[in-house]
């Protein structure tokens, strides 16, 4: 305890030098903590852009649908007994989908314009319970299950010209062959961020499209939505070991791009720290060794009048240790404020940026952090350790010192 | 359908101009493909036909029947409607120049087939869009040339021009010179790989032309399904309404 109270004292004998690299400490850890804490936003944002709007986190088909989609290919829309009844708690929804490709027609005579359309058919309860595909409306409304509504994406809307309140004509052949007609009417236009699937997609009622293309209670799949999403490879392995009638597939198996960031993402956040950590340690190195060189003087006393060297050794690591731990815990507590203050309030830069699509998903311009306790805890334990780190030499070099030399070089 | 019947047909059909049907007929003479294909071409232009078809179609899911009336004048211009089954009756195909329209009857629509389309699935069978549109240009998309000779049996093989905006990488023809028929169309990609066949059979003479009742398309990849085109009637020296080929009458058909 001694030990401790000497070095914080001689931390502030020179208070400037000292409160300068605390500083830069603190400034360094609390970028630490919120560029972690960024970088697990963005991560989670790719994830959830690319499950909770459309895939689900476990996609569940007849066997080989998800390789090579047919309309034919439809599973029974009843598929509650089909899950493991130990799996269920850890399910949050299902959401039952159709899945088409349609002309989409809008305007008469010389203003008709026709767009082929990827039809997405949903029930609209589901949705609104599970996923996330309501949150992109953005003009008129989501579904509400009447038998003609539409959806259409911005681009898509655009390309034919249509509006709220048009009507659009849906052509299509069906299941049997047959020509699958109908008119809708666009209840809402909604953007996902992504403007190819915008251009392209349109979303209506489950019950309309069954009748539609003559797909009577069946889908073409069942997308399931976790509590976690992280375990979507080990429900569907168990699924899929249950039964072999359907076919489960993992988020991770979807996105390989994302899953394959996933499995380096520690190693990305431990090169992170080192970069942050580089320029900081030379920093703190510099300001422990010239506080050593400029003591050597005293250190000799120290050691002449009785003090051992282990003593003294103990002091310097004492000292660095004890300025690099407390710079962590300030530094932590600001990033961890500021992460969580971008999770509750996340800043929309998309006056500025445009958002874009990759591996599957896309990355929206948006300032989102996840605090994490590996985000805070990280760069507290890499400080600490860096605060070893830079003592280590004086703390070498005071261990070999040699009272009658240094008092004579003094 | 009508018309691609009617394009290979006339590739060496009895509608020849005189000078060229002569060669084939004689066998004898260095025969020049793309004059064939010109000269039937302009034998073509202005002529009317009528009929009706029985159109089948085969998929690994499902198998259905429709009969169809068809109307055609020129090279440009096609009216198909269709007759049976009654759920779909009255929805037409009208295909004027490079422009394609249906009319929906269950919903009383007109949509315009985008040119992006042009290769989909015309009505759910294992012709395109696009086979309505170019079949009838063949001599403009592609360079003809005669490429064997055996007996009585011409192939004429087309390659697209390099400017051609075509679906078809290849196209090869057989045609029988004795019989001035066609016996076997081939569509390859732009990879050389042959991607479906169109097989005729059934040859009957009508109004001094032989032409061939049946045709059969078979998707390569897919040799359990076909779409196979009967004719049922067909008639060369009809006289259609001055408005047949227009929007307008799509609805009144």
């Amino acid at each position: 305890m001694m030990i401790f109270r000497i070095a914080w004292r001689n931390l502030w004998r020179n208070r400037r030098r000292t409160q300068l690299t605390m500083g830069a400490m603190i400034f360094a850890c609390a970028m630490l903590v919120f560029s972690l804490g960024y970088y697990d936003g963005f991560l989670w944002s790719l994830i959830n852009n690319a499950t909770e709007k459309e895939n689900g986190h476990v996609f569940i088909a007849l066997p080989g649908y998800y390789a090579n989609p047919t309309l034919e290919d439809a599973c029974s829309e009843a598929i509650s007994s089909q899950i493991p009844a130990s799996l269920k708690p850890e399910i949050k929804g299902v959401c039952p989908r159709l899945q088409a490709y349609a002309l989409l027609s809008c305007g008469t005579g010389n203003d008709n314009r026709t767009q082929p359309s990827q039809i997405i058919a949903v029930d609209y309860q589901a949705e609104l319970a599970n996923s996330k595909l309501a949150n992109d409306m953005v003009t008129g409304n989501f579904l509400s299950g009447q038998e003609r509504e539409i959806l259409l994406g911005q681009g898509l809307a655009r390309k034919i010209r249509a509006t709220i309140g048009s009507e659009v004509i849906f052509f299509s052949s069906a299941a049997d062959g047959s020509i699958a007609s109908e008119i809708l009417l666009v209840k809402g236009i909604f953007s996902s961020g992504e403007n190819m699937r915008d251009s392209s997609l349109a979303i209506m009622n489950l019950k309309a499209a069954q009748q539609l293309l003559a797909l009577e209670d069946r889908v073409h799949s069942h997308r399931l939505f976790l509590r976690n999403p992280m375990q979507a490879e080990e429900i569907a392995s168990q699924i899929n070991s249950g039964q072999k009638g359907l076919e489960a597939t993992p988020w991770q198996s979807i996105f390989p791009q994302i899953a394959d960031i996933l499995k380096i993402w520690l190693g990305v956040q431990l090169f992170t720290v080192a970069i942050y950590y580089a320029a900081m340690a030379l920093i703190t190195f510099n300001t422990m060794y010239m506080a050593f060189l400029e003591r050597m003087h005293e250190f000799a006393v120290m050691q002449a009048i009785g003090l051992t060297r282990g003593l003294l050794a103990m002091l310097i690591l004492c000292e660095s240790i004890v300025m690099a731990t407390a710079s962590g815990l300030i530094g932590t507590a600001i990033g961890a404020c500021v992460n969580l203050v971008l999770f509750y309030y996340p800043i929309d830069l998309s006056r500025w940026m445009e958002s874009i699509t990759w591996g599957g998903s896309s990355i929206q311009p948006i300032l989102f952090c996840v605090p994490s306790l590996l985000s805070n805890l990280l760069p507290l334990l890499a400080m600490i350790l860096l605060g070893f780190a830079v003592a280590a030499l004086p703390t070498w070099r005071l261990y070999r010192l040699k009272p009658v030399e240094a008092l004579r070089e003094g | 359908m009508l018309r691609i019947l009617i394009f290979a047909l006339v590739m060496l059909s009895t509608s020849l101009s005189g000078e060229e049907a002569a060669k084939v007929a004689s066998g004898t003479g260095d025969l020049d493909a793309v004059a064939l294909v010109r000269a039937v071409e302009t034998q073509y232009q202005g002529d009317r036909s009528h009929g009706k078809m029985r159109m089948h179609i085969q998929t690994r899911s499902w198998n259905r029947t429709l009969e169809l009336e068809m109307w055609s004048e020129g090279r440009e211009k096609l009216l198909t409607r269709i007759l049976a089954p009654v759920k779909e009756r009255g929805t037409c195909t009208l295909k004027v120049d490079d422009d394609i329209w249906n009319y929906i009857s269950r919903i009383d629509r007109m949509i315009k087939i985008p040119s992006s389309l042009m290769g989909d699935s015309w009505m759910g069978s294992h012709l395109t869009n696009d086979d309505l549109v170019k079949e009838n240009k063949i001599d403009k998309l592609y360079q003809l040339a005669i490429t064997a000779q055996k007996d009585n049996e011409v192939t004429i093989t087309g390659m697209p021009f390099p400017e051609a905006a075509v679906v078809w990488g290849k196209i090869v023809y057989k045609i029988d010179t004795a019989s001035l028929t066609p016996l076997l169309v081939e569509y390859y990609d732009e990879d050389n790989v042959k991607v479906r066949s169109m097989v005729f059979s059934e040859f009957k003479q009508i109004e001094q032309r032989w032409l061939p009742m049946i045709a059969r398309i078979v998707p390569e990849d897919k040799p359990e399904e076909f779409t196979e085109m009967h004719y049922l009637e067909i008639d060369f020296s009809v006289e259609l309404p001055r408005d047949l080929f227009s929007l307008k009458s799509l609805r009144n058909r």
